[in-house]
């Protein structure tokens, strides 16, 4: 890794996790939901700072770019991530489900009292 | 002997201001001796005023739900007021109210747990189209091989369910395209489903829920619910 890449990816990885740490302060992010982010970040940073371990992981795996690891990793963890956000939505989406319907039905029951 | 004494039609409406009113209307002079509630499933149009001017009787959604999460809705209100059984009439007027007594003399004397009317046995009235009708096949032959069960209109929005029925329903009911996963979880619960024949009219108005831009997905989202509705214990 070239040190340009190194202070462009230090320097984005600052910024991104002050906005990240900057929504969740104001309540606009879940950390329930960001704390991957946050863990991408800071794997992130390390690789950046010590770009030896890339070059060690990438030997491991039989990669013969370190940059193409970056971009491996990258993948992998949106993946984990893109999956996380499928479940809660599913999961999310259900919930919204029945409470609608909760609600339709006592608005409906409390209708009907009002008539009496 | 009369073994279901209280039942209940639901009717799901969606942006039926056209028809809502005489399918209504039609429901309470044809058969009164069933209850109805009609679910307005988050219209856009003015469908809720309809039903308010009425004094019809409806559940109104805060949300839009979909079909599934809307017919959902009806067999929950028919757990809590207690009904024997209950069944699926839609707003465009397709189906025949005039029916429900052959429905439910079938439920009868069968001792089923749900009676699904299906336009395919006598092969009268409205009969889909030809690409839905390789469609519904293609379901019929799923079905089959996977539970050794023949269902000729597994698509059929037109069901009597009973109470246990009901039950199950009001638990666990698909989002969308409810009809044929339906069938396999009743079916893999030991219940028992037949059919009884049925005429049904081609819609007076509205728009299907199944459109031509969304019915690779249909056929997809169905065939990988019936597998996994197959699998699951």
């Amino acid at each position: 890794m070239t040190a340009q890449l190194r202070i462009i990816l230090i320097f984005m990885i600052i910024i991104t996790g002050m906005l990240v740490i900057r929504q969740i302060k104001r309540k606009n992010l879940a950390l329930k939901y960001t704390i991957s982010w946050l863990f991408l970040l800071f794997v992130i940073l390390i690789v950046s700072i010590f770009p030896g371990i890339l070059g060690w992981l990438s030997g491991l795996m039989g990669i013969e770019l370190p940059i193409n690891m970056v971009f491996f990793l990258g993948f992998i963890f949106t993946l984990i991530i893109m999956y996380r956000l499928t479940e809660a939505v599913s999961k999310m989406s259900s919930e919204i489900t029945e409470l609608t319907q909760k609600v339709a039905l006592l608005d409906k029951e409390i209708k009907e009292q009002n008539k009496k | 002997m009369m073994l279901y004494m209280k039942k209940l039609i639901i009717i799901p409406a969606y942006n039926e201001s056209a028809n809502i009113k005489a399918t209504v209307e039609n429901i309470i002079s044809t058969v009164p001796d069933f209850d109805y509630v009609v679910i307005n499933d988050h219209s856009k149009d003015n469908t809720l005023d309809i039903l308010k001017e009425n004094h019809f009787n409806y559940v109104n959604l805060p949300v839009n739900l979909g079909i599934g999460g809307a017919v959902q809705t009806g067999y929950k209100y028919a757990l809590e007021y207690g009904y024997d059984a209950a069944v699926q009439v839609d707003a465009d007027g397709q189906h025949d109210v005039s029916y429900l007594k052959n429905l439910v003399a079938k439920m009868e004397q069968e001792h089923a747990d749900m009676v699904i009317g299906s336009r395919f046995i006598s092969k009268e009235g409205f009969q889909s189209t030809f690409m839905r009708r390789v469609g519904i096949t293609y379901f019929t032959k799923m079905i089959k091989s996977l539970t050794g069960h023949v269902i000729t209109d597994p698509t059929s929005g037109f069901r009597l369910a009973n109470r246990q029925v009901i039950e199950y329903f009001s638990k666990d009911y698909p989002r969308d395209y409810p009809e044929p996963e339906s069938i396999v979880y009743l079916l893999k619960r030991n219940m028992k489903v037949v059919e009884e024949p049925v005429m049904m009219k081609e819609r007076q108005g509205g728009v299907s829920s199944i459109r031509m831009s969304s019915s690779v997905y249909y056929m997809v989202k169905v065939t990988l619910a019936i597998l996994i509705e197959s699998i699951r214990k």
